[in-house]
C-alpha cells in the first residue's frame, strides 16, 4: 500500500497530514510513503526530513495521485473541491481526513459517485481505543490555546494580577462559553496566564472538569443532563431554552474582559449565545473570540474569518486556528492519522474490518455509495439496509 | 435507683469515653493486636465466673461457673499470649539488639503466676493449719483492706495497657502492664468472701490455661481472626452462663435494678456466643464464606429480636417466670446464628469487631449484676473499642456499617443479574501503613489521573514527591496520553505545582521502567491502568495502550471508591494481590500520608 501526502490545496492552510517522525512506524507496518514536493514546507518539515525517514518525495501532484492508494490531506472537502473535480482522485482510491462532510453534502456525493472510499475523522466514535486517532480533539486543543493568545494580544489589559509600586493591576476576567476540549484548553491557558477564569456549559457534568483546572463554573440554574449526547458531545436544544440562557448570561458577559465561545454542535449551525445586546453591555476594549465562527458563530456579530469592531468591542471569528500553529498541529494530526492508518491496514494491505466500530463509524463512502446514515438522510437518499452497509 | 447503680453507670459512661479517646489513638497498624488485647482484658469476666464457681450456690451454679471459669481463663491466657506474639513482630531490628539483654516482663509469667497461685491453693488444701492461717489472712484481713484496691490498680493498668497500643514502641510494655493488672484482679478475686470451694476453680483455671496457652502459642498468625472470634464466643458464653446461674441462684426473684442488666448480659452473651462461633466457622472455612440469605431474612430477624426484647421487658417487670427466661436465652442463641449467617467472609472483620463490642457490653452488664466495678470498666472499654474498630473497618472498606450488616440482599440481587464478577478481594491500606511502605523504597512512579485534577491534589502530590526525593527516593511521573479530560490536562496541573518537566515521562518511556519500580502510586487514574485493555477482547478498553502499572513491585491506588472510570469498566488492577487501595479524597489522603511520614 502506498500512502500519498498531498500539498494542502486550501488557501492559507499551513498544516501537513504526515510528519517525518511517524513514517518509520508506517513503514514497519508495510506502508510506503510518497510526499508531494513541499508538502511540509509551511509547517516546518522540509522534504529532506521526509526522505531521511524513508519517504519518497515526488515532484508533481498528478504523479502522487496516480501512484498512491491512500491520499492524505488535512483540510476539509470544502477546502479542496477540485479534489473531486479535477479527476486526480481515482476510483478505488482511499482518502482520510477531517472532511467536514456535513458542511458539503454534495461533495460527499461526488466522492461516492467517483467510487472513492473515504473516511471522515469527525465521525470517530468517542471510545477509549479511538482516543489516539481523535484529530478533532487535537485540533480543538490547539484552537483553545491559540484563542486565548489572540485575545490576550488584542486586549488593552494584561492578564495577571500584580501589586506594584505603580499601583495594583487587576486581573483580566475571562469567560469561556462551551466547555469541550477547546474550552478546557482555553480555560487552562487563560488560567496559566493569570486571568480570573469563569466558564459555562449546558452539560452539568463539566462543572467538575472546569473546577479541576482552577476556574469557576458559572451556574445559570438551568443546566440539564439532556444536553449531552451519549457520545459526550453537546446536543442542540430548543430556541426557548437558548433564550432563557441568553438572559442570564448577559450579566456574566458584561463583566468579562474576554469572552471565548466554543459551543459548536456537530453537523449543525452553532447556537447564538452572545447577542448584540450582550456585546453592547461589555466594557469598551473587551474582546470576543468566537471559535464557532466556521459553523455560523456563537456571537450574533461574528463574521467568519474577519475581525469586527462593534460597540467598542473587538469580535474575532477566526477560521482554521490550528493552521496558525502548523508545526505542532501537523505533529498531532500526523500521530492521529497514523494511528488510524495502522488500525486500517494489516500486513501491508487494506483490512476493512466492519466489526470494528472505528472503521464502521468513520466510513463515509464505499463502493460507489454514501454509507453514513446521517449523511444519506441529508442527501435525501433512502436508508441502506443493514446488510449493504456492512459489505 | 440505688446509689450503687448510679456509681456503676457513671463508671460505665466515663470508661466508655476514656476508651474512645485511648482507642482513637491506636494506629490501624495495631488494630489486630488491639482486638486480641481487649479480648484478653475482656477475660476479666473470669472474676465474676470465679465467684460463681467458688460460691456454694448449688450444683447448677457451680457447673455453669466452672465452664465460665474455663472459658474466661482460656481467653485471658490465650489473648495475652497472642497479643504479645503479634506485637513482637512489630519490633524493628534495632530494638531487637538493644533490648535483648534487658529484663523484660514476659506474659508467660502470667501463666507461671497462675500456676503458682493454683499451687498455693493446692497446698492450702493439704495443710489444714496453713489453710487456717491463710484463710484468716485472706478472708478477714485482705478483703477488708488491700483487696478492693487491687481492682483499682488493675483498672489503671488496663487503661495504661490500651494507651500503650497507640505506638508499636510501647505496645508490648503496655500489654505486660495489663497482664499484671489481670493477674492482680484474679488473685484478688480468689479471696472474695463468697468463695468457699476452690476445687472447680482450680480445675477450670488449669484447663483454661492449657487450652489458652496452646492456642496463644501454637496458632498460626493467619488464623488469628478465627481465634479472636472463637475467644469472643468463649467470653460471651462465660458471661451468659454466669447470668443464667445468677438467675437460678435467686430463683428469678430479682429486683428490677438487677434483672435489667442480667437480662442484657444473658441476651447479648448468648447472641455473641453463637454469632462468634458462626464467624469463626466461616473464617476457618468450615461453613461457606459467601453470604447465606433467604427471603424475608431481615424481617424475620427483626421480629425475632422483637420477641427477645419483649420477653426481656416482661422478665424485668413481671413476676419471675423461668419459662420466659429460658425462651429468651434460647432465642438469643438462635438470633446470634441468624445475625451472622447472611454476612460474607470478606466482611467478617467488621462483624468480629462488632461482636467484640457486644462481648464487652455483656461483660459490663455482668459487672452491673455482680456490682463489680472492674468488670464495668473493662466491659465498657471493650465495648467502645469494638464499636470504634468496626466503624473504622467499615470506613477502610469504604462501606457503611448498615451496608455490611444488612447488605447481603443487594449483593444477592447483583450476583443474579450477572453484572458483578468477583475477581478476588480488594485490599485497602491506610495512610499510616502507606507511610511505612514508602519508608524502605528506592523508587516510586506516580501515575496521576483525572481524580487528581478533581481533588486538586497536584500540590499534595508535588509536596509528597519532594519529601521522598529528600530521602533519596527516585521519583518519576508516568503520564498517559489520555489521562484527564483534555489533552495535556496533567501537564497543566503538575506544572502549576512546579513539578520539574524532567520528572514527567510519557507512556512509551516509562512502561519498561515499571518492573523496576518499588511502588507505583496511582493518584486518581483508572482506565489508563486497566490491564484488561491488553487481553480482554470484550472490554471497551481493549486495544488501548495502558501504563504497565501492574508490573511494579507494589501498587498503591488513591481513589474515592471502587467506582469505574470514564469507560464504565471495572478495573482489574484493584484485584491484583500486589495492589492496595487507599480510599478517600486524594488530597486528604495525601495530607494524612504527609502527617504519617513526618511522625
Amino acid at each position: 500500500m502506498i500512502v500519498g501526502v498531498a500539498v494542502e490545496s486550501y488557501p492559507h492552510e499551513r498544516r501537513v497530514a504526515l510528519v517525518p517522525a511517524v513514517i518509520p512506524a508506517l513503514s514497519k507496518a508495510g506502508l510506503k510513503v510518497l510526499v508531494e514536493r513541499g508538502a511540509g514546507e509551511k509547517a516546518g518539515f522540509p522534504d529532506a526530513g521526509y526522505e531521511d525517514q524513508g519517504a519518497t518525495v515526488v515532484p508533481d501532484r498528478s504523479q502522487l495521485f496516480s501512484s498512491a492508494d491512500i491520499i492524505l490531506e488535512v483540510g476539509s472537502l470544502k477546502s479542496h473541491p477540485n479534489m473531486v473535480q479535477n479527476d486526480l482522485i481515482r476510483s478505488g482510491q482511499i482518502t482520510i481526513g477531517l472532511l467536514n462532510p456535513f458542511a458539503v453534502p454534495e461533495a460527499v456525493r461526488g466522492l461516492a459517485v467517483k467510487g472513492v472510499t473515504s473516511f471522515a475523522l469527525e465521525l470517530l466514535p468517542r471510545i477509549s481505543r479511538a482516543q489516539a486517532m481523535d484529530a478533532l480533539t487535537s485540533m480543538a486543543t490547539i484552537a483553545g490555546y491559540k484563542a486565548v493568545l489572540l485575545a490576550a494580544g488584542l486586549l488593552r489589559k494584561m492578564f495577571p494580577m500584580m501589586f506594584t509600586a505603580a499601583g495594583t493591576i487587576t486581573p483580566a476576567k475571562v469567560f469561556v462559553v462551551g466547555v469541550g476540549v477547546a474550552g478546557l484548553q482555553a480555560i487552562a491557558t487563560a488560567h496559566r496566564l493569570g486571568a480570573v477564569v469563569q466558564a459555562y456549559d449546558v452539560r452539568p457534568a463539566v462543572k467538575e472538569q472546569v473546577e479541576s483546572l482552577g476556574a469557576k463554573f458559572v451556574e445559570l440554574g438551568m443546566e440539564t443532563k439532556e444536553a449531552e449526547t451519549s457520545g459526550g458531545y453537546a446536543k442542540a436544544m430548543d430556541e426557548e431554552f437558548y433564550r432563557r440562557q441568553r438572559e442570564m448570561m448577559k450579566q456574566v458577559v458584561g463583566e468579562s474582559d474576554v469572552v471565548i465561545s466554543t459551543a459548536a454542535v456537530p453537523g449543525k449551525k452553532a447556537p447564538i449565545l452572545i447577542t448584540q445586546e450582550m456585546v453592547q453591555g461589555m466594557k469598551p476594549g473587551s474582546v470576543v473570540v468566537d471559535l464557532a465562527a466556521e459553523s455560523g458563530g456563537n456571537c450574533e456579530l461574528t463574521r467568519p474569518g474577519e475581525t469586527v469592531e462593534a460597540h467598542g468591542v473587538t469580535i474575532l471569528g477566526p477560521v482554521n486556528l490550528p493552521s496558525t500553529v502548523p508545526y505542532h498541529a501537523s505533529l498531532m494530526y500526523a500521530k492521529n492519522i497514523s494511528a488510524f492508518l495502522l488500525n486500517l491496514v494489516k500486513d501491508g494491505g487494506l483490512h476493512l474490518d466492519f466489526e470494528d466500530q472505528i472503521i464502521r463509524d468513520t466510513l463515509l463512502t464505499y463502493n460507489g455509495e454514501v454509507v453514513n446514515a446521517q449523511m444519506r438522510e441529508m442527501l435525501g437518499l433512502p436508508a441502506l439496509l443493514a446488510k449493504e452497509s456492512h459489505p | 435507683m440505688t446509689t450503687e447503680l448510679e456509681i456503676g453507670l457513671y463508671i460505665f459512661m466515663l470508661a466508655g469515653f476514656l476508651g474512645y479517646h485511648v482507642i482513637t489513638r491506636v494506629p490501624p497498624l495495631l488494630h489486630t493486636p488491639l482486638m486480641s488485647a481487649t479480648n484478653a482484658i475482656a477475660g476479666i469476666s473470669l472474676v465474676g465466673s470465679l465467684v460463681v464457681a467458688g460460691a456454694d450456690y448449688g450444683p447448677l451454679s457451680t457447673a455453669l461457673g466452672f465452664i465460665a471459669v474455663t472459658c474466661s481463663s482460656t481467653n485471658v491466657v490465650g489473648g495475652f499470649l497472642i497479643t504479645d506474639r503479634m506485637l513482637k513482630m512489630f519490633k524493628t531490628t534495632k530494638d531487637h539488639t538493644t533490648q535483648r539483654h534487658r529484663f523484660q516482663f514476659n506474659p508467660r509469667l502470667l501463666v507461671t503466676g497462675l500456676v503458682v497461685v493454683v499451687g498455693l491453693f493446692v497446698l492450702t488444701y493439704l495443710s489444714d493449719q496453713v489453710r487456717k492461717d491463710v484463710i484468716y489472712l485472706f478472708r478477714d484481713v485482705l478483703p477488708s483492706h488491700a483487696l478492693r484496691y487491687f481492682y483499682v490498680v488493675s483498672a489503671a493498668l488496663f487503661i495504661l495497657g490500651l494507651k500503650g497500643l497507640s505506638s508499636p514502641k510501647y505496645a508490648r510494655k503496655g500489654m505486660h502492664a495489663a497482664a499484671v493488672g489481670m493477674l492482680m484482679a484474679i488473685v484478688g478475686t480468689l479471696f472474695h468472701h463468697e468463695i468457699v470451694m476452690y476445687k472447680w476453680i482450680i480445675i477450670g483455671l488449669i484447663i483454661g490455661s492449657i487450652v489458652g496457652g496452646a492456642m496463644g502459642l501454637r496458632i498460626p498468625m493467619t488464623a488469628v481472626p478465627q481465634r479472636t472470634a472463637l475467644s469472643h464466643s468463649l467470653g460471651a458464653l462465660a458471661a451468659c452462663l454466669v447470668g443464667i446461674s445468677e438467675y437460678f441462684h435467686h430463683h428469678g426473684d430479682l429486683s428490677t435494678v438487677v434483672m435489667t442488666p442480667l437480662g442484657f448480659e444473658v441476651v447479648i452473651g448468648g447472641l455473641t456466643f453463637t454469632g462468634s462461633l458462626m464467624a469463626a466457622a466461616k473464617l476457618q472455612g468450615i461453613l461457606p464464606g459467601h453470604p447465606i440469605t433467604y427471603k424475608g431474612q431481615n424481617i424475620f430477624n427483626l421480629s425475632l429480636l422483637g420477641v427477645i426484647i419483649t420477653s426481656l421487658i416482661y422478665l424485668v417487670f413481671m413476676p419471675p417466670e423461668p419459662m420466659v427466661f429460658k425462651l429468651m436465652v434460647g432465642l438469643s442463641f438462635v438470633f446470634g446464628l441468624l445475625l451472622v449467617i447472611p454476612i460474607g467472609a470478606a466482611d467478617m472483620p467488621v462483624v468480629i469487631a462488632l461482636l467484640n463490642s457486644y462481648g464487652g457490653l455483656a461483660d459490663a452488664s455482668m459487672g452491673f449484676v455482680l456490682m463489680n466495678k472492674i468488670q464495668i470498666i473493662t466491659g465498657s472499654l471493650d465495648g467502645t473499642s469494638g464499636f470504634l474498630l468496626s466503624l473504622l473497618m467499615c470506613r477502610a472498606m469504604n462501606r457503611s456499617a448498615i451496608n455490611v450488616l444488612f447488605g447481603a440482599f443487594g449483593k444477592v440481587a447483583k450476583e443474579e443479574s450477572g453484572v458483578v464478577e468477583a475477581k478476588g478481594t480488594v485490599r485497602s491500606i491506610t495512610a499510616e501503613e502507606m507511610a511505612a511502605l514508602v519508608d524502605g523504597i528506592r523508587s516510586i512512579v506516580i501515575v496521576p489521573g483525572y481524580g487528581m485534577a478533581v481533588a486538586q491534589a497536584q500540590y499534595g502530590v508535588a509536596e509528597f514527591a519532594k519529601v521522598l526525593m529528600k530521602r533519596g527516593i527516585d521519583v518519576k511521573y508516568a503520564i498517559h496520553p489520555v489521562a484527564g479530560r483534555m489533552p495535556g490536562h496533567m501537564n497543566v496541573l503538575l506544572a502549576e505545582a512546579n513539578v520539574p518537566y524532567d520528572q514527567l515521562y510519557e507512556m512509551e518511556q516509562i512502561n519498561p521502567y515499571f518492573a523496576q519500580a518499588d511502588v507505583a502510586l496511582v493518584v486518581g487514574a483508572n482506565d489508563v491502568t486497566n490491564p484488561a485493555a491488553k487481553y480482554n477482547k470484550n472490554s471497551p478498553l481493549y486495544g488501548m495502550p495502558i501504563l504497565d502499572v501492574e508490573r511494579a513491585k507494589s501498587i498503591v491506588v488513591l481513589k474515592r471508591s471502587l467506582a469505574p472510570g470514564f469507560s464504565g469498566v471495572e478495573n482489574e488492577l484493584y484485584y491484583n494481590p500486589r495492589c492496595m487501595m487507599l480510599f478517600g479524597d486524594a488530597k486528604e489522603s495525601l495530607n494524612k500520608l504527609f502527617a504519617a511520614l513526618k511522625s
